[in-house]
């Protein structure tokens, strides 16, 4: 912490001394997905100048973007069957909003604009199998109770400390299941009308590393190789299996 | 201790995954089984996604029947000529398998479909087990040997394009054979079985094969069908988890060698009867799973296929 701290002031005294500005800053640029991955914290820190009252400050982390499908059961002849479903386009697979303690009022229009531009808008194709078009309100809902049980999308639910007005830091945790890509990580001061003044960026580059990184890139992109390295590796363990218990068996 | 699977995407944790495959890999000892059929369905319980263990588990059951047919070719219990026709038709059946599964699993339905196989198959060998093991109880207890005629003349032996299989002696149409291989192709590629609960009965009782070559050829088959299967959900569906599958045969050879030792200190139709058990449960958790009220009935996926 110490460290941070010397860092942030370090941070103000370069950036010097303007109207209303951020400098920010985390302290972890990469992450690596390795095997034994079991979800990381980030801490974001910052300095603001040029302001006079206390801060609004938001921390937006924004993940890298995937189709997702949402499907709803149905009972078909006495059987739980995955019947209706509705479709998202490129939203983010993990996103997470902090902030200095806002009413709820505030919370709750900034809540229903970003849900609004990363998700409910990026709602497509809501289909059914009888071709009628399903509940677009529930299914949205339903969508952000499961990202919430999952762990990738958290709304106000970490505040940001802010210290003497200027100096800020807040966490964001990432679950186990994330997916490797670019993080971006969007601070921002509001004013009265929750409009944005000033923001910064920064980001975090989440790769797979190792064996993870090996396997997953030729699962993908070398699916020949991949599929006859499968059956060589299934072999030579057969094979290996076979010599050691005959040489037990002497 | 958790760790997370690269292709099935999902946390695990590391002992309970090489206890099962110790846990399968000891039946199948026991019992002469392949325990694909067990082990998919487990997995598939313990949240590896349907096609991710479907075809993963046909990978270790190459590695497994490898290790198998090895020790047969030492004892010249295979017959090449057989196995290799049961081959052909097993990888036009494996190559129809992976593309009914594709499509399936685009539309989305690939979880009800396995397990829907699954309750067909384990419902019927659980209780074909279960009664045959009872009977036999009561058959030993009463001593009265009952054994169904091996060499029986039927249409079967009246099809065209007659081959002679030496080690068999045999001499019998290639059409059986291979419509067999097909359909265990068929399975392996679906339910990422070996299929050897199919094929040896069938070798025995359909192609009237003597009983000391049966295995080693059917292994024979299944190696050369698993791979192909698992190198075609690989390139087709890119679902072969590989580090899954090192941990599954790395428990599967230990608990095989485990279970092929402690065989002759046990009561073989007792123990059947215990396995009969364990199949119908498992059979029964997957029907459940498709009658109760899910406990969510929406769900969430990656992708934007059907």
């Amino acid at each position: 912490m110490i460290r941070l701290f010397v860092l942030v002031s370090f941070l103000i005294m370069s950036s010097g001394i303007g109207f209303c500005s951020i400098v920010s800053n985390i302290d972890k640029k990469e992450i690596e997905l390795t095997t034994r991955f079991d979800g990381s914290k980030i801490l974001v820190f910052g300095a603001l100048t040029g302001i006079k009252n206390d801060p609004n400050l938001l921390i937006e982390l924004v993940g890298p973007k995937q189709d997702m499908t949402i499907r709803k059961k149905s009972k078909v002849w006495g059987i739980w069957v995955k019947k209706d479903y509705a479709k998202f386009k490129k939203v983010p697979s993990f996103y997470q909003i902090n902030s200095t303690n806002l009413n709820s009022d505030k919370r709750r229009e900034i809540t229903n604009r970003k849900l609004e531009k990363y998700f409910f808008s990026k709602l497509k194709n809501t289909e059914t199998t009888s071709q009628k078009r399903v509940d677009k309100k529930e299914y949205f809902s339903e969508f952000l109770r499961l990202k919430k049980k999952k762990k990738s999308i958290s709304l106000f639910e970490t505040e940001i400390t802010v210290l003497q007005k200027t100096l800020f830091f807040s966490t964001i945790e990432l679950p186990q299941k994330i997916f490797p890509g670019e993080y971006k990580v969007i601070i921002s001061t509001l004013d009265e009308n929750n409009e944005v003044i000033k923001s910064s960026s920064e980001i975090v580059k989440v790769a797979k590393t190792g064996i993870q990184k090996f396997l997953s890139f030729n699962a993908a992109n070398n699916s020949t190789f991949y599929g006859i390295f499968s059956v060589i590796l299934a072999l030579f363990l057969g094979f290996s299996a076979a010599q050691i218990f005959r040489l037990l068996k002497i | 201790m958790q760790i997370f699977l690269p292709i099935a995407d999902v946390p695990v944790n590391l002992i309970v995954l090489l206890v099962l495959g110790v846990g399968v890999g000891f039946l199948s000892g026991v019992f002469g089984i392949g325990g694909g059929f067990l082990m998919t369905p487990l997995l598939i319980l313990m949240g590896i996604p349907t096609a991710v263990a479907v075809a993963t588990e046909a990978n270790q059951i190459t590695a497994s029947s490898f290790s198998g047919v090895l020790a047969h070719l030492k004892r010249r219990a295979v017959d090449f000529k057989m196995g290799n026709i049961l081959v052909i038709g097993g990888l036009f059946g494996s190559a129809l398998g992976v593309e009914i599964f594709r499509i399936i699993k685009n539309y989305g339905q690939i979880e009800l479909f396995v397990s829907g196989c699954y309750i067909i198959f384990l419902g019927s060998i659980g209780i074909l087990m279960f009664v045959e093991s009872l009977s036999t109880i009561k058959r030993s207890k009463s001593s009265q040997i009952n054994t169904l005629p091996r060499k029986k003349h039927n249409w079967i032996h009246g099809l065209p394009f007659k081959i002679k299989f030496k080690t068999s002696q045999l001499y019998i149409s290639a059409f059986p054979p291979l419509f067999l291989g097909f359909v265990i192709g068929i399975l392996a590629s679906i339910m990422g079985v070996g299929g050897g609960f199919i094929l040896i009965p069938a070798m025995i009782y359909v192609l009237g094969m003597p009983t000391k070559v049966v295995i080693g050829t059917s292994l024979y088959q299944i190696m050369f069908i698993t791979a192909f299967t698992s190198f075609m959900h690989a390139t087709q569906n890119k679902t072969v988890d590989l580090l899954l599958a090192f941990i599954l045969i790395i428990g599967g050879v230990v608990g095989a060698q485990l279970g092929a030792r402690v065989t002759v200190r046990l009561k073989a139709e007792e123990i059947r009867i215990l396995l009969a058990i364990i199949v119908l449960l498992v059979c029964l958790k997957l029907a459940l799973d498709l009658l109760l009220v899910p406990n969510d009935i929406f769900s969430l996926t990656y992708g934007a296929s059907h």
